[in-house]
């Protein structure tokens, strides 16, 4: 079963801004947890 | 457990099972008991899937890893919000597109028969194992406690999930994991409260983290990159997307959860839920572990936390070596607490290395981290909140192997018994194979509880498992969305070459179980690709395989 042309294009179709938000979302959730990580050397 | 805290316990469970049965009381069709009529809001199925991912396993085994190895197991979620995107922008909409009542069913269509069968009958093999651990776990929470047989407590919830998963189907099992999620999430809260609360006046959270952070328990990201490390950040990013997009993608016991949206819009909706609060939840949980570690530091921790253990070493030596141990790391906290410098932190972890080696000799090498967080709550937590934590265990226990034991009945179902067995009868006939499916998965379940013995630590056994196979399932799919030359034969000895790899990597024992997901979904992919080219040029007189539409034989619904 080849999958319909409008499934698959455009790429993410309307919620690639949606997509975007929670790849920035992870991104800066792994930084926080990097920098609690890092925050308690004396 | 005191009075209150069975009240707490049996009104939680009773009433949650209730109010499953009662929004399912209309079930009547195939179709609604397996699907809930496609037919559920987002948020019941974005906390269903949550529910079904967070086992009793997640409470008592994650808090126990964080308090004996740190945080750093939530790197093994940095790769679910990819997974959830992926799954949300590829797999979710091919499946509702293709009106499958399983994701196996999707590779009939896609590919043949003889795929649909062997991915479907490596899906029984390892949901049903899993099954088993799920149920095992909250039986850890009895034998501590009441010192209840296990084997009779894994009946006693295998029998409660057994009735409202039979009753109720898809729509009971759903409406139940909602509530239970949301009794996990006040519980959660409740613990990491008392927890901090518990700690000697005087200290407090910010000293809590501190002293947390100086023994290496507050290690949530690390990179430092090695190939048999379980968690760190490179295993967690990739490893842990292969993992999440195999399971949410390919597992039955969650796609069932995201069929039963109202549309697509709402499994979306729900999958990207799961995309932005898990790793917070899981941040949480592991803070709780965490914050108990600290609370042992100022009351004295049992020699060992598995209560069975404590009468072989009382009044020895390694007692006595215990005790010192305690005194020894609390001076250092507290000198800790009052300097605040690098050779204070240096010195409080020494402590606590010196703390680890003597555990580890009292154990005999036995992993009691499953036990940590219970004994934690039962011996320190006020009356009525013991009820309240046990009740989230169970919950978590009972709505985790409910989807599985309902998936595992509707593949049963759908890809063997209606494919293969009886290909037309009515609606009521399936309905009723159904229920007799979910009643044989689930006594199936409660035997198979018993291989979770001695398995160590629960949350990896499960993973680890999982791993095994989720490598193979995942390349079969993607050789289906994005491979269309790629047909069926190539697929299924892309599969067995797929699991064949893994098991092998398995059994040379030098590579983390997170890569096992890696290394099977590209070994299926190479695999089915390189087939399919080599048949294609090879017989140029023979039309090739073709990845387009192949409707199945008609079945009825």
């Amino acid at each position: 079963m080849r999958p319909p042309e409008s499934e698959s294009a455009p790429f993410f179709g309307s919620w690639k801004r949606i997509y975007l938000s929670v790849v920035i979302y992870l991104i800066v959730l792994i930084a926080a947890l990097a920098l609690f990580t890092a925050s308690f050397r004396l | 457990m005191r009075i209150l805290d069975w009240v707490v316990l049996v009104l939680t469970i009773g009433s949650i099972v209730f109010y499953g049965l009662w929004k399912s009381r209309k079930t009547s069709t195939v179709a609604g008991y397996l699907l809930a009529d496609r037919s559920l809001p987002w948020y019941a199925v974005a906390l269903s899937i949550m529910a079904t991912q967070a086992s009793a396993i997640t409470f008592i085994s994650t808090t126990g890893q964080a308090y004996a190895d740190g945080m750093r197991f939530i790197q093994f979620y940095f790769g679910l919000p990819i997974a959830m995107i992926l799954v949300s922008a590829f797999f979710a909409p091919r499946f509702r597109n293709a009106n499958v009542f399983t994701a196996y069913e999707y590779l009939e269509k896609r590919f043949d028969a003889k795929t649909r069968a062997l991915v479907s009958l490596i899906f029984l093999i390892q949901r049903g194992l899993a099954c088993g651990m799920v149920l095992y776990a909250p039986a850890v929470v009895l034998t501590v406690i009441l010192g209840w047989n296990d084997q009779l407590t894994t009946i006693l919830m295998g029998g409660i999930v057994i009735l409202y998963t039979v009753l109720g189907g898809i729509r009971a099992v759903t409406w139940t994991d909602f509530q239970q999620m949301l009794i996990m999430l006040v519980g959660l809260f409740t613990a990491i409260f008392i927890a901090v609360q518990q700690l000697p006046e005087g200290i407090g959270f910010a000293d809590a983290l501190l002293l947390a952070a100086s023994a290496g328990k507050l290690n949530a990201v690390t990179t430092n990159f090695d190939w048999y490390d379980r968690y760190n950040l490179f295993s967690g990013v990739i490893g842990g997307t292969f993992l999440a997009l195999a399971y949410f993608g390919c597992d039955q016991s969650q796609v069932q959860r995201y069929l039963t949206g109202k549309d697509l819009q709402q499994s979306r909706v729900s999958l990207l839920f799961n995309a932005v609060a898990k790793i917070p939840m899981q941040f949480f949980i592991l803070l709780t572990g965490a914050m108990v570690f600290v609370f042992y530091i100022f009351t004295a921790p049992p020699v060992t936390f598995h209560s069975g253990n404590l009468k072989n070493v009382a009044g020895t030596a390694i007692e006595q070596k215990h005790n010192d141990a305690v005194a020894a790391r609390q001076r250092a906290a507290m000198e800790l607490l009052k300097n605040r410098d690098a050779a204070h932190q240096e010195s409080f972890l020494a402590s606590q290395k010196h703390m680890d080696a003597v555990h580890k000799e009292a154990t005999s090498g036995f992993n009691d981290t499953n036990y940590v967080f219970l004994t934690f709550v039962t011996q320190h937590l006020p009356a009525g909140f013991v009820g309240l934590v046990i009740a989230v265990i169970f919950g978590a226990a009972m709505s985790t192997s409910s989807g599985e034991i309902n998936s595992l009945a509707t593949v049963t179902m759908v890809d063997f018994y209606q494919r293969f067995v009886r290909r037309e009868s009515s609606d009521n006939h399936y309905l009723w194979f159904s229920r007799l499916a979910t009643v044989f998965w689930g006594i199936y379940a409660i035997a198979s509880a018993q291989l979770a013995r001695g398995l160590g630590s629960l949350v990896e056994a499960v993973n680890m498992l999982g791993s095994l196979f989720y490598g193979g399932l995942l390349g079969v799919f993607l050789l289906a969305f994005f491979f269309p030359r790629v047909g069926g034969t190539a697929a299924f000895i892309g599969v067995l070459a797929g699991e064949a790899a893994i098991f092998y990597t398995h059994s040379t024992g030098k590579v983390g179980f997170l890569w096992y997901n890696v290394i099977g979904c590209g070994v299926v992919v190479l695999t089915g690709v390189l087939l399919s080219t080599f048949w294609q040029s090879a017989s140029s007189s023979h039309p090739p395989e073709s990845g387009d539409l192949q409707p199945p034989p008609a079945q009825t619904r």
